[in-house]
């Protein structure tokens, strides 16, 4: 159940990038976390390739889950039950 | 947004809304929100008719805790968050979804605050981009309810940890380990389904 700790042979400093890659992506990163990781994507493919793969499952999400819509009648059934709400 | 924290507090603040006020904070700031709450609702439950009965719930007592609702705040966050203790207190009792996962030990494994294992998995964008809808949503409905939840929160509605934090109950270095191991999981069932598929790497 537990992830393996990974050496990234290709890459020495592949944990730390991922896991500020990630909060680049949620905008949660500071200034500088930004600043390293882009420098360093410029030259590590395997890094790049992680922070591609990142984006475009965020993406995906975004764009492909579909909306359902909301059931005819929701809002006036629901402003119904307010307005005999007892105020309070 | 720190108003809008602070009103999610356990403070005992209390406004003095009139009854027309009430209707028009209702009108104006909560039910702009059904939409999204409703699908919010759908992805918890994976149910229509309970997602209903959910969302209903959820502006009942949005309804009735009106005046610890500060005008103007973030109404957005104050809904996910009763609609969240809704599910969890009332209805995923009755309801068939499977049990929550233990996934505890592992939340205290990566609450060691350094969550600097990861797992890669073996899945590329090429693959990605085939994928449609159908499978997108197979593969985050089969992740436990907690993990598609902060997948949810972040991705879709676009919240920040921090909001996340106070919506679901949960120090932020748990937000963080539950949104890493969730995306794991995601990424293997996208593997899964990209395998089963015959996807071409
Ligand atoms: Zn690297």
């Amino acid at each position: 159940m537990m992830d393996k700790k990974i050496h990234n042979p290709e890459c020495g400093e592949f944990s730390k990038c991922v896991k500020i890659l990630n909060l680049i992506l949620d905008n949660e990163a500071t200034v500088e976390q930004e600043t390293y990781v882009h420098e360093h994507i410029e030259s590590c493919m395997v890094c790049f390739e992680q922070y591609e793969l990142e984006k475009n499952i965020r993406d995906l999400i975004k764009t492909k889950l579909a909306n359902m819509p909301v059931p005819e009648g929701l809002a006036n059934q629901i402003r119904s039950k307010i307005q005999i709400f007892p105020h309070h | 947004m720190n108003e809008a924290i602070e009103i999610m507090e356990e403070r005992p603040v209390k406004y003095e809304y009139n009854r027309r006020e009430q209707l028009e904070i209702f009108e104006r700031e909560f039910l702009p929100h059904l939409d999204a709450m409703y699908n919010f609702a759908y992805r918890l439950t994976l149910d229509e008719d309970d997602s209903k009965d959910l969302v209903q719930d959820t502006f009942m007592k949005a309804y009735r805790f009106i005046n610890s609702f500060q005008k103007g705040t973030n109404s957005k966050a104050w809904l996910y968050r009763i609609l969240k203790n809704s599910f969890i207190n009332d209805f995923r009792k009755k309801s068939k979804t499977p049990a929550k996962v233990d996934y505890q030990e592992v939340e205290n494994f990566y609450n060691s605050d350094d969550v600097d294992e990861q797992n890669t998995v073996d899945l590329r964008v090429e693959t990605l981009k085939d994928m449609i809808g159908d499978e997108v949503s197979n593969a985050l409905n089969s992740l436990a309810v907690d993990f598609r939840t902060v997948i949810i929160l972040c991705d879709l509605e676009g919240f920040t940890y921090e909001e996340m934090a106070k919506i679901l109950d949960i120090p932020i270095g748990t937000v963080r380990s539950r949104l890493h191991r969730a995306r794991n999981l995601l990424k293997e069932k996208l593997r899964e389904y990209a395998a089963s598929m015959g996807y071409r790497e």
